[in-house]
């Protein structure tokens, strides 16, 4: 069996090499402080939770099943932190800002349309993307922006694997629906 | 734009969503926020027992493991024969001085034969004590239980009269029994 590089670098941290650590924190700090900012929509916040993430995934390193990939069980962490956040502070429909209501749905009244008209398809998508729970959000991000195999995003978000598969159609689903509200979808 | 078409073009969007880049201080931060860590012993042998291993073998390491094997167990199996050798060696060292004896008046030579020498008069020839009037052999054999009787003259055979336990040689005759433990001298 393969070892892979997270493993040993893991191995290493296990056997008292605290400095092994920085490549993990390094190698995977863009995409858990993306996730937070997806999440807070605040870089400061996101800050925090991105420390407290990496620093929990430490001190619980010895559970970390080094038969898995480590991106998985890191992401789960902060996902459940990301998910107590907005729990805690009740942000979850207001993450990025305020241009959009809270119905999950875009605003198609003619000043909004003229307001978005300029944009590009991605932007669509990205105001879209604002409009779905954080969960289907980042079931999709995972598995298109990342790459991960439907069993990685079950663990990364700890449901399972056909949940992955339901959030991930789900989220396709509404985020067409809501595209095809505009006049480029 | 068909709806296969507007499908591809949201997964193809979605594949290059733009990302952030996270501040430069954040792997600094939380670096000095931990300090390493200190397994138990046991702690460390479970990591290490847990810890997937990659083990390459080439021909020339294999022919040198099998080389190594075979050398231990030849040695091995050889202590083992030696040794058994030397077990059974030391049992059969252990033998016990048996003196028979018997009173007959009319007898001109008597032999000892019995389940010890295979019944084979020959090397067993008593001899006739004057002063005691008796024919006396000393012998010594190993623990066990055995049947003998007396050669009378090289035709008769007789068993001993002074024997307790007798068993019947299935030739309308008996043999006499005796049973030597190993920290037994008996004389008959």
């Amino acid at each position: 069996m393969r070892v892979s590089e997270d493993s040993r670098t893991v191995t290493k941290v296990l056997n008292g090499d605290v400095n092994a650590y920085a490549l993990l924190v390094k190698k995977y700090q863009k995409p858990i402080y993306n996730l937070m900012y997806r999440a807070t929509g605040s870089k400061e916040i996101s800050m925090d939770l991105s420390q407290t993430t990496m620093i929990k995934a430490y001190e619980n390193l010895e559970r970390f099943d080094q038969n898995r990939k480590y991106f998985p069980w890191l992401y789960a962490i902060g996902a459940n932190l990301a998910k107590d956040h907005l729990r805690r502070t009740n942000r979850e429909k207001r993450y990025f800002d305020s241009k959009y209501d809270e119905d999950n749905t875009i605003d198609t009244n003619t000043d909004t349309m003229a307001r978005i008209e300029h944009k590009t398809k991605k932007s669509y998508v990205l105001e879209a993307m604002k409009n779905l729970p954080l969960s289907q959000r980042e079931a999709i991000i995972l598995r298109f922006q990342k790459e991960l195999s439907m069993r990685e995003i079950a663990e990364s978000l700890s449901i399972s694997v056909s949940g992955a598969k339901m959030r991930i159609h789900r989220a396709i689903k509404e985020l067409r629906r809501i595209l095809q509200k505009t006049d480029i979808y | 734009m068909s709806e296969k078409k507007k499908k591809y073009d949201l997964i193809a969007i979605l594949r290059n969503l733009p990302e952030i880049e996270p501040p430069q201080e954040l792997t600094p931060l939380v670096m000095a926020r931990i300090l390493p860590k200190k397994l138990s012993f046991w702690s460390r042998i479970w990591s290490m027992a847990r810890t997937p291993k990659v083990i390459k073998v080439t021909p020339y390491k294999m022919a040198t493991v099998v080389m190594v094997v075979v050398v231990m167990l030849g040695v091995v199996f050889q202590y083992s024969t030696e040794n058994t050798k030397t077990v059974i060696a030391e049992a059969d060292a252990i033998t016990v001085p048996v003196a028979f004896a018997l009173y007959s008046k009319d007898a001109m030579s008597v032999n000892l034969i019995g389940s010890f020498n295979g019944w084979k008069p020959e090397g067993y020839a008593m001899q006739l004590d004057k002063k005691r009037n008796r024919w006396v052999i000393d012998i010594n054999i190993p623990p066990g239980r055995y049947e003998y009787s007396f050669l009378i003259n090289h035709n008769q055979a007789v068993p001993d009269p002074n024997a307790t336990i007798y068993k019947d040689d299935g030739f309308d005759s008996h043999n006499s029994l005796i049973f030597i433990s190993s920290n037994d001298e008996r004389a008959l």
